[in-house]
């Protein structure tokens, strides 16, 4: 059973019923104009980071763009020191609004480490991760990540290289985060 | 996920970091994921494909909208998991269903017309747990997460406004020109090839991923 308003390949073509040309061509360069209007308030901020006309930061879509075109690229790793011994350290960093950083230690393989750590109060965005030593930059393996007020573990090093925490403020005001650790490595500092 | 279409990599980042309520960027999610969505496209071409009132049109895209709103809301918020690569297997054969309907081989076959309408809500329903099956990869904040997930909504309905505006003219033109029925034989078998292409895509990446 066909319904009326179905569609169906044998219906002929009405070309009366058909939109006329002018109508597409017109409708082809609101098109053009919507596509433009969209891309440079909208697809600009949250591709590029882009914001010549405000509105995307009024959408909240700049802070995409800017997230995928970071301005510094990631820090250097730490300068090799002598040698490994069993350690503890307590550490304490301040983030601004907003911001991410970085604390890393140089671990080899096999290397044991108990760590906790905790913010004065609220979440933060983190990332537990290693990246192998002489590997590429951008190279890393996330061993935990996910959003907490505190944290604490123990790890394993499943291979040479740099492992340590990125942690980013999710708030507007600062928040600071403390970190122990115990266990064999050396190098322990925020990256710069 | 390196076969199922996902969401892009520098967006996944901002999700994941994203905290309470981010109307703004989750309704442009949204929105780019239809866009940029070839499979929910290709649906969308196969739909409206003999569809030459606007009328028509307007009451298909909607029975279709609110098939996938409803499981994208459903799917997200009750935590159904449900396994992408299937989702996006159904939702490759949905294109090639539509493609079989326009070609009148369905009718044929059957006997009678299956209801169009019917189709395009059910099918709607299975691109809605594709939806949500995306968002359900990422860590996703419990606060303002039913504003996010609703503005994710809204940004899908109005990417695929944006789309299918696109698609209506580029077919406007194509109507027009006398060869119109004769390549749309040839258009809707290229639909059922598309079709089952993706779907056999999201096969291999089920049993391989």
């Amino acid at each position: 059973m066909v319904e009326p308003s179905s569609p169906s390949p044998e219906q002929p073509l009405d070309p009366e019923a058909l939109p006329s040309v002018p109508f597409l061509i017109r409708a082809s360069l609101g098109a053009v104009l919507v596509a433009a209007l969209l891309g440079v308030t909208v697809v600009l901020p949250a591709e590029e980071g882009i914001d010549p006309t405000g509105v995307g930061g009024w959408l909240g879509l700049t802070q995409i763009g800017e997230l995928k075109n970071p301005d510094e690229v990631a820090p250097a790793k730490p300068e090799a020191a002598p040698e490994y011994a069993f350690r503890s350290d307590e550490l304490t960093v301040t983030l601004g609004p907003r911001e991410g950083l970085e604390v890393k230690a140089s671990m080899r393989a096999g290397d044991e480490l108990v760590y906790a750590w905790q913010t004065d109060g609220g979440a933060v965005f983190f990332d537990f991760h290693g990246e192998p030593k002489g590997a590429a930059k951008d190279v890393f393996t996330s061993h935990e990540k996910g959003q907490a007020t505190d944290f604490e573990g123990a790890f394993e090093a499943p291979f040479e290289g740099v492992h340590g925490w990125y942690w980013k403020n999710l708030r507007s005001q600062p928040t600071t985060v403390t970190l122990k650790t115990s266990g064999v490595y050396r190098d322990l500092a925020p990256l710069p | 996920m390196a076969f199922a279409h996902g969401v892009a990599g520098g967006d996944q980042l901002f999700i994941e970091q994203s905290t309470g309520s981010q109307l703004g960027p989750f309704a442009y999610l949204g929105a780019k994921h239809m866009v940029t969505g070839y499979d929910h496209l290709l649906f969308l071409v196969g739909v409206i494909f003999f569809l030459f009132r606007m009328r028509d049109v307007a009451t298909y895209v909607s029975l279709f909208a609110l098939g996938h709103s409803a499981t994208l809301l459903y799917g997200v918020l009750s935590g159904t998991d449900v396994n992408p690569f299937l989702v996006d297997a159904v939702i490759g054969l949905s294109v090639a269903y539509k493609g079989f309907d326009n070609l009148g081989l369905l009718k044929r076959w059957l006997g009678f017309q299956p209801n169009t309408k019917a189709a395009v809500l059910l099918f709607g329903l299975v691109h809605g747990f594709g939806l949500a099956t995306k968002l359900q990869d990422f860590k996703l904040d419990p606060e303002g997460l039913i504003g996010n997930i609703l503005a994710f909504n809204v940004g899908v309905e109005i990417g695929q406004f944006l789309a299918l505006g696109m698609i209506l003219i580029a077919m406007g033109f194509w109507r027009r020109t006398a060869s119109f029925t004769r390549h749309a034989r040839l258009a809707n078998i290229a639909l059922v090839i598309a079709g089952f292409a993706l779907a056999a895509y999201q096969v291999h990446g089920f049993s391989h991923g």
